[in-house]
């Protein structure tokens, strides 16, 4: 029997940026949304051991391993007072507290696969990956992805994490926090940049000094379906992968890239949701022992909360199941397959020459 | 103030966006018109007319990424789009290169002792970043220019005063961890402004930490605003640091009557600024400085805005500087939001400057 975790506190729900936001802490974060379609699953009940944790906050000194003093200050200054900032996120009151508390989940859910206690595990979170060291935005205070990586570095010594970011936009914050090291390789499959937020994440974007080859970019024109998906992670994310050999797999994600999701123009269904973290998880079970985290996993509709976090435990545990589509797939969808192919020739192209596989 | 140089090419105007686009090379056709004026008629003799080659490919990769240029080369063939706010129509690279090598002219003339003062009426394409262009940014002909003098002359230190309305992001991201570049930056408030980069709080990481210093201006700050930041923070910095040579950079457009931002600088306005930054290099530096003078999205301001920042660089007798657009002056609540800006902007930068 498989035993996996769930870090999830009620207080997440507390994440929410008001009416006309698509960020809702209650549609978002609802635990009964989104866990009870799982644990009534007949077939994962009986392969599976489903825990729960409750993580506490991070400490300040965990935030500020990865931000700096001046940009904590600032986002100490918007939890009590509330304000802005930047022009796509405005800070609640309690924006931090409640971002603290991701980070924790994420330590924690790390800390979970890391000493055994179960499988994999899930941080049931909205990251931050669009917040870098001094600098916040897409609706993210701190990167709860990259203090936990720090702290898989520091305390438990780990020097060749992979980071998967499969989210529809770059996670571009995490990726220049890591910009200039080899110890974290943040993959980052995403929509093509030029038509989406952060405006980062191009395939020549390939990190920096020490760095040069750790930033992988995969960035897919609109319209890109399952398949496109499964090609990308097939060509380049998996080999790579593979060269790198983790010592853990983070995947950082939600279920962001679905059909539904009007925010961007992915087109990914449940099962193309739940192949891709198939594949990620995969790389952990031939690489380091099995040893996987999922940072995000939400829905942005509560509709879609359940099945979508049902694929995402199924794919982590390649187990195969029926997936039922809440909504129906639009029948007409541009054919995007040569700009596909075009796009990952040219991370092909850049990549090859920092990864001995791809050549 | 003696002998100064000007740096310019005729095909600067190559450097155009296209129809539509607010970057016309047009912002480059009153070169006659200024230097024609009487105020600088009376001192042709002092001033250098120099023609720049085009920076090498060792500098430019010296300073982005291999896997950028060669995406750059690939889109200056074809054609393409590198952000959405940002065409390459064919061959704009080549202009784009005399730019920087316009600016590395400018430097070599200063740290070879050949003149003191050197303006470039070039370009500041400051939002292109280690591998990241935009903001009609290709490469970063200062970063360029930096990396070049960095690499053929025994500099250490190199100041970077950015007066554009918008942040120089891109510089920024170049040496964001590079405590031998001090890069102090002017701007628009980036909440309300693009790039939506250059918060006070963002200083630098690393050993960069306290080597960039934003002050973000509510929209609206003029003139005295502008004063005040010198006076008060980049003027006791800059002297602090010691730079071997001061970089000045910025197009018009924090200009009351230039359309892409909504700060009020008068043309005596600009006239002042170039003073302070004269004077700083006088004193922080042996007058060795370098002004990347670029244009404005209002073709009108270009010559007055030139006319009197070059006399200033002159230090020529004050004159009549043309039909120039009185400054809109803040109200007293924008006055105390400068004022508030630059004590929150000290208290952060205190432990890493003695003098604030």
């Amino acid at each position: 029997m498989k035993r996996i975790g769930i870090v999830y506190h009620e207080d997440f729900k507390k994440y929410d940026f008001g009416p006309g936001h698509p960020l809702r802490g209650e549609e978002c974060m609802d635990r009964s949304s989104a866990f009870d379609l799982l644990e009534n699953h007949e077939l994962l009940k009986n392969l599976t051991d489903v825990r729960f944790y409750e993580p506490v906050g991070a400490s300040e000194e965990e935030v500020l391993s990865v931000h700096t003093k001046e940009y904590v200050e600032f986002v100490t200054r918007l939890n009590e007072a509330g304000g802005i900032i930047s022009m796509d996120t405005p800070a609640f009151k309690g924006m931090y507290s409640v971002a603290k508390l991701f980070t924790g989940a994420a330590i924690l859910a790390e800390k979970l696969v890391i000493e055994g206690e179960v499988g994999k595990s899930f941080a049931f979170t909205m990251m931050g990956h669009h917040v870098g060291a001094d600098f916040g935005g897409g609706f993210g205070a701190i990167n709860d992805v990259a203090i936990s990586i720090h702290h898989l570095r520091r305390h438990y010594g780990l020097n060749r994490i992979l980071v998967v970011d499969y989210a529809a936009n770059a996670g571009h914050g995490t990726e220049r926090i890591f910009y200039d090291t080899s110890e974290v390789l943040c993959i980052d499959i995403h929509q093509d940049p030029l038509n989406l937020y952060p405006g980062k994440g191009f395939p020549e974007q390939v990190g920096r000094g020490e760095g040069k080859g750790y930033t992988v970019n995969v960035s897919l024109p609109p319209y890109s379906v399952d398949e496109h998906y499964i090609r990308a992670l097939n060509e380049i994310v998996l080999p790579i992968a593979y060269e790198y050999r983790p010592e853990i797999v983070i995947a950082v994600g939600l279920n962001g890239c679905h059909f539904t999701v009007q925010i961007n123009q992915l087109m990914l269904t449940l099962h193309g949701l739940k192949e891709t973290v198939r594949a990620l998880s995969t790389i952990s079970n031939d690489t380091c022992r099995g040893r996987f985290v999922n940072i995000g996993g939400f829905s942005l509709d509560r509709k879609l909360s359940g099945p979508g976090f049902l694929a995402t435990v199924a794919g982590a545990l390649d187990i195969e199941i029926d997936l039922n589509e809440p909504y129906e797939m639009p029948e007409t969808i541009p054919d995007v397959s040569e700009d596909v192919t075009e796009a990952i020739e040219s991370v092909r192209d850049i990549q090859r020459k920092y990864w001995r596989c791809l050549q | 103030m003696g002998k100064i140089a000007v740096v310019y090419h005729d095909d600067f105007t190559k450097y155009d966006m296209g129809k539509n686009h607010p970057f016309r090379g047009g912002r480059y056709q009153c070169f006659d018109e200024v230097f024609s004026h009487e105020i600088l008629a009376a001192r042709k003799d002092d001033i250098t007319f120099v023609r720049p080659k085009p920076a090498g490919d060792e500098a430019i990769r010296a300073t982005h990424g291999n896997d950028y240029i060669d995406l750059i080369e690939a889109l200056d063939r074809d054609g393409g789009i590198l952000t959405l706010d940002t065409p390459v129509p064919q061959g704009i690279y080549s202009a784009a290169k005399l730019f920087a090598g316009a600016n590395i002219l400018a430097g070599r003339l200063v740290l070879e002792g050949i003149r003191q003062r050197v303006v470039v009426l070039g370009l500041g394409a400051h939002h292109a970043g280690y591998d990241f262009g935009g903001g009609f940014s290709i490469i970063n002909d200062i970063a360029v220019m930096i990396e070049y003098l960095r690499s053929n002359y025994a500099v250490k230190k190199i100041a970077v005063i950015d007066f554009d309305a918008h942040c120089g992001d891109g510089t920024q991201d170049i040496y964001y961890f590079d405590p031998g570049v001090l890069c102090i930056d002017i701007h628009q408030d980036p909440l309300t402004i693009f790039p939506g980069w250059g918060f006070s709080y963002q200083i630098g990481l690393g050993q960069g930490l306290g080597y960039t210093i934003n002050l973000p201006f509510p929209p609206g700050a003029s003139d005295r605003d502008f004063e005040l930041a010198f006076s008060e923070i980049c003027v006791p910095v800059v002297k602090e640091f010691q730079p071997e040579i001061l970089v000045a950079t910025g197009s018009l457009d924090a200009h009351s009557g230039d359309p892409m931002s909504g700060l009020n600088l008068s043309s005596r306005g600009y006239l002042q600024l170039m003073k302070s930054i004269c004077n700083m290099a006088e004193e922080a530096c042996q007058n060795k400085m370098v002004l990347i003078l670029g244009g404005s999205y209002n073709l009108q301001l270009v010559p007055e805005v030139w006319l009197a920042s070059i006399a200033a660089v002159l230090e020529a007798e004050p004159g009549d500087y043309g039909n120039s657009i009185e400054s809109r002056q803040g109200s007293e609540s924008q006055g105390e939001q400068a004022v508030n800006l630059i004590g929150s902007v000290k208290e952060l930068l205190k432990t890493y400057w003695t003098s604030l």
